[in-house]
């Protein structure tokens, strides 16, 4: 088969491409552990306020465990539960979120938080918050008429 | 079947455009690659 050398090097290129970003993508699943914000956890979407951790939303200081902070809360129509996370900075955070009712998202905006939260589903999302500042959090998924006016604030402090 | 006095075409100008498009593509993928890595 006859090629002209140009589209060599041009199928050289995005196969190299293709390659170099299967190769980010890897290293970052293998090495970083990053996956979807998905814990594999199931939760009855009808007894969340009896269910530890939900029982007890809000910052909480763990011992032991990979992350110093948990930040526990719940999404319910239309509003977080407790409605301002206040964490230090340089802490490991890890952030647990479900929901009451229907589908809402969890998206602190300007860092990488961001997450689908399903009824029945626990989603959670481990990180270390390394910048002072406030940082709106909102709800990226329509859930209903009060949809807009749907947010919680993260605030990571001295 | 006279294959070898075949010219070949000058695609030069298609090597620049794909080039671009492909420079293009690559360096807007890696701007918003370093936002992912700088962000926490």
């Amino acid at each position: 088969m006859h090629m002209h050398k140009y589209e060599k090097w041009w199928l050289t290129f995005g196969v190299g491409s293709l390659v170099l970003f299967l190769v980010i993508v890897g290293f970052s699943a293998f090495h970083y552990g990053s996956h979807p914000p998905s814990d594999k956890v199931y939760i009855d979407p009808e007894r969340v306020d009896e269910i530890a951790p939900f029982n007890n939303p809000g910052v909480h200081k763990v011992e032991g465990k990979d992350w110093d902070y948990e930040a526990v809360i719940v999404a319910s129509a239309f509003y977080y539960n407790p409605p301002e996370i206040e964490v230090p900075v340089g802490s490991k955070v890890k952030f647990i979120v479900t929901t009451k009712d229907v589908v809402h998202g969890f998206q602190a905006a300007g860092t990488n938080i961001n997450m689908i939260v399903e009824p029945g589903y626990v989603s959670s999302y481990v990180t270390t918050v390394d910048k002072v500042g406030e940082y709106l959090i909102l709800c990226n998924e329509y859930c209903g008429i009060g949809h807009s006016s749907m947010m919680s604030m993260l605030k990571v402090v001295e | 079947m006279s294959k070898k006095n075949e010219k070949e075409p000058d695609l030069k100008g298609t090597l620049y455009s794909v080039g671009f498009l492909g420079t293009f593509i690559l360096v807007t993928w890696f701007l918003a690659f370093y936002l992912f890595i700088d962000r926490f």
